[in-house]
């Protein structure tokens, strides 16, 4: 290794003359990665700070617009509300996630495969779909609308409702994260802990908990951060609940105020950069649990623990199926709640007038193309970074690039987006809609599989 | 190579240190299967107060599960452990009185030395005052005081072995098991704390059971070795015992280093070794018997006048294994036909001249040597 290295410092010097014209024609892909990362996600990132500094004729304000931001008072009551909806949703999430990918890695409860599919049911489905469930189930005019008096509630609709359909989306990237963390661990740690005469609980507390400590925060950041920049279940079933995702959404498209849309997005961008940060630090911080010499951890019934876990997973599971059930039975019913007869008359209607033959195409192809350009992009450019020799200050330019979207929200990579791709003081057109949403769309499909 | 001049003067000296002869524990017909693999059949013994016993044997012996058994991290298929008179076969880990240590440490790597220390004392609600000192009083007797504020991520592997010691013995429990304790350490390490761990169980006179698959570290460490192969015991004895009088083939070439010479049994103690004939205080075979003849590199004399010796040999050297105070020669003795390993010190490397191709000439020292029958072709 070291021989190896020190012949390329000497040379180091020598090439430095020529290097950013060698280092193009050698890694021409890496600079057209680079200028890709800088137009579309760099480049936003930037405007989105920009225009937070200026007014609407383009003129340099400083901090005006945050002054005028924090005298809004319905902004700032939106603030508080969408940290109460991400803190709600964390408190709730996280535990239950916790409890659920317990129950697969740890307990020796039957048809583990079965449970781990069905809790990831609900990443296929967009978070718009739990909130039209909730509403089915408990709205006005919702089936199980007699219940909520017993929990203390009068509509579903604001908080509530937010909580419970965020907590159903969040849910299953809770689990990703605590399913990977309750994978391994050390059985000698349990058995030294059995050893030393240790209860059940105190060895949870001091073996289990620990062991799975970075897997909790990082879930944590993940759903905190996925609240906080969620739109659609605010929009489905906030009532009149405002968060900030939805105002963002207010100011740049209803009112055309880029600038106060930009101070809007940042703020949103806080949480995530907190989030990263801290994932960040517990990330470097984090030591091998395992070493070549541990044992890997594996259950042994018992028949009290399996049977309460195994409780809990099929009661998660229904609750999920039901609320899937429900929003794809509710597409079927002919008049909500009037008449429940079924019928495919949404589907046919929906597809012939109301616009969603031109829309389902559209979301289909930018799908599709997310799909296949962001593939090949990504794996181009890691195959770039890691195969390739030389790029100077190119791969680290483009690692940290890389790992922005996973801090950013889509949405505020969008708005990013409309803020630059239109120039100053120009009308709205649908075009640039269009790019901004297909935007935000390509960041969040890369934001999930990263995590 | 170490193995005479760390295991000779502690062990060789035929003192089996046993406190009182007490039984502290009793396995009685231990029987383990794993699905249809067979780990242990029929394993019988008894371990008294104060006493080191290792398990030692090759890997997949079964030396491992025995011990597991014992703690109860693992059930037997069959058979009983008694533990002071008490039966523990089917208790729970918690419900025996043990220490344990493992290969990997398996400290807690979210707790500080203290608190890993402490961390039985906790389980039985003793004071906090009491802990406090108790602690202190390990960490001094492990020689590592004043470390008790850091995190086990921050010590050697040799420190952590030791905090793993201090903790398995916080509760002051009658019996300790060690778990291979010293395979993960590097070999001066592993040197001292040997040691350090012997004159540790001295002191507390605290019975041990220790597993390991290193003879050296079974013969300089125990009173008594229990030598086990395929899931079923070879030999129990001292590490005198088990290395001057194997009892088996295997436990003659599992301990320390031997040469095998094939021959055919003459009668009175004479075998036919090749051409030659060698005359062993040995006998039970019946003229015409295929034997074994087990020899370790030291059975031979090469300096003096050999002329008068019995069972002379000599042979070209082949190849000298140079490993410092003792070297190793394999010596081709032409009248025998066959090889044997001929231990020399570095001393009389020099003094006689030995080098690789050269002659060597020398007696075979018998009263150690072991002749087993030739065993049956399968």
């Amino acid at each position: 290794m070291s021989a190896i290295a020190a012949p390329a410092a000497v040379d180091a010097p020598r090439a430095s003359r020529g290097s950013i014209a060698e280092s193009m024609a050698t890694h021409g892909g890496l600079w057209l990665l680079l200028a890709g990362l800088l137009a579309f996600l760099t480049l936003p990132l930037a405007m989105l700070f920009i225009r937070s500094v200026e007014d609407k004729s383009g003129a340099f304000v400083g901090f005006a617009n945050f002054v005028a931001y924090a005298q809004t008072p319905s902004l700032e009551v939106s603030t508080v509300n969408s940290l109460t909806f991400a803190f709600y949703t964390t408190l709730l999430v996280v535990p239950l996630a916790f409890g659920y990918a317990y129950a697969i890695q740890r307990t020796c409860i039957r048809w583990k495969g079965l449970w781990r599919s069905i809790a990831l049911v609900p990443i296929l489905a967009p978070s718009m779909l739990p909130a039209l469930s909730f509403i089915y189930l408990f709205g006005n005019q919702g089936v199980l609308k007699g219940v909520l008096p017993w929990v203390g509630l009068t509509q579903i609709y604001g908080l509530p409702g937010m909580v419970l359909a965020m907590v159903f989306s969040a849910f299953p990237h809770a689990v990703m994260i605590l399913l990977a963390s309750l994978a391994l661990a050390d059985a000698r740690l349990y058995e030294a802990a059995d050893a030393l005469g240790t209860s059940a609980w105190r060895r949870f507390l001091t073996v289990t908990l620990p062991g799975a400590k970075y897997g909790l925060i990082s879930a944590m950041m993940v759903v905190f951060t996925m609240a906080i920049a969620e739109f659609g279940v605010p929009k489905i079933i906030g009532g009149r609940f405002q968060v900030l995702a939805v105002d963002v959404y207010k100011q740049v498209i209803g009112q055309q105020n880029f600038h106060m849309g930009a101070v809007v997005g940042l703020i949103l961008l806080l949480p995530a950069v907190v989030a990263f940060v801290v994932d960040y630090q517990v990330r470097r911080k984090q030591q091998a649990l395992l070493t070549t010499r541990s044992v890997p951890y594996a259950p042994r019934p018992s028949r009290g623990r399996d049977l309460a876990f195994l409780a809990l997973v099929i009661l998660v599971s229904i609750v999920t199926l039901g609320v899937i059930g429900m929003a794809v039975f509710g597409s079927f019913v002919k008049f909500w709640p009037y008449n429940l007869s079924l019928t495919t008359q949404h589907y046919t209607y929906g597809f012939a007038e109301a616009g969603l033959e031109r829309a389902y195409p559209n979301s289909l192809v930018m799908a599709c193309w997310c799909a296949v350009l962001g593939a090949a992009i990504t794996f181009a450019g890691a195959y770039w970074i890691e195969k390739t020799r030389g790029g100077g200050f190119v791969k680290p330019l483009i690692r940290f690039q890389a790992l922005l979207p996973m801090s950013v929200p889509g949405l505020v990579l969008g708005i990013g987006t409309s803020c630059s791709s239109i120039p100053r003081a120009t009308r709205l057109g649908s075009s640039t809609g269009r790019w901004g949403s297909s935007s935000s769309a390509r960041s969040s499909i890369s934001i999930r599989p990263a995590i | 190579m170490g193995r005479r001049s760390t295991a000779g003067p502690r062990v060789f000296g035929g003192v089996t240190i046993v406190a009182d002869g007490t039984e502290v524990l009793r396995i009685e017909g231990i029987h383990k299967a794993f699905g249809s693999f067979v780990a242990l059949q029929s394993i019988d013994l008894t371990i008294s107060e104060g006493e080191m016993v290792c398990f030692v044997g090759p890997s997949g012996c079964g030396k491992t599960t025995l011990l597991r058994i014992i703690a109860g991290l693992e059930e037997q298929t069959r058979g009983r452990v008694v533990q002071k008179g008490r039966d523990v076969s089917h208790a729970p880990p918690s419900a025996r009185d043990y220490g344990i240590v493992f290969q990997s440490y398996a400290l807690f790597p979210n707790l500080t030395i203290d608190q890993n220390v402490a961390y039985g004392l906790v389980n039985r609600r003793k004071s906090r005052g009491e802990i406090k000192s108790r602690v202190q009083e390990l960490l001094s007797l492990v020689g590592l005081p004043g470390e008790g504020r850091k995190y086990p991520g921050q010590l050697s592997g040799g420190q952590q072995q030791r905090i793993a010691l201090a903790r398995a013995l916080a509760t002051s429990p009658s019996l300790l098991l060690l778990d291979e304790p010293l395979s993960a350490l590097d070999a001066k390490v592993r040197e001292r704390l040997r040691g350090e761990i012997r004159a540790l169980q001295r002191r507390l006179k605290i019975t041990t059971i220790m597993v390991t698959h290193d003879q050296e570290e079974a013969l300089s460490m125990s009173d008594r070795v229990v030598v086990m192969r395929q899931g079923e015991i070879e030999q129990i004895g001292s590490p005198q015992d088990v290395y001057e009088r194997p009892a088996t083939p295997f436990v003659a070439a599992f301990l320390g280093k031997v040469s095998i010479l094939t021959g055919v049994a003459a009668g009175n103690g004479r075998y036919k070794v090749g051409d030659s004939e060698l005359t062993l205080p040995a006998d039970g075979f019946s003229p015409g018997a295929p034997v074994r003849i087990y020899l370790r590199p030291e059975d031979r004399h090469i300096e003096g006048n050999l002329a008068d010796l019995p069972n002379r040999l000599s042979g070209t050297v082949r190849r000298i294994e140079y490993l410092g105070t003792v070297c190793l020669a394999e010596v081709d003795c032409h009248p025998l036909g066959q090889s044997m390993l001929v231990s020399i010190s570095l001393n009389q490397l020099h003094d006689l001249g030995i080098r690789e191709g050269g002659n060597l000439a020398f007696a075979l020292r018998t009263d150690r040597v072991r002749v087993f029958p030739e065993p049956s072709v399968q």
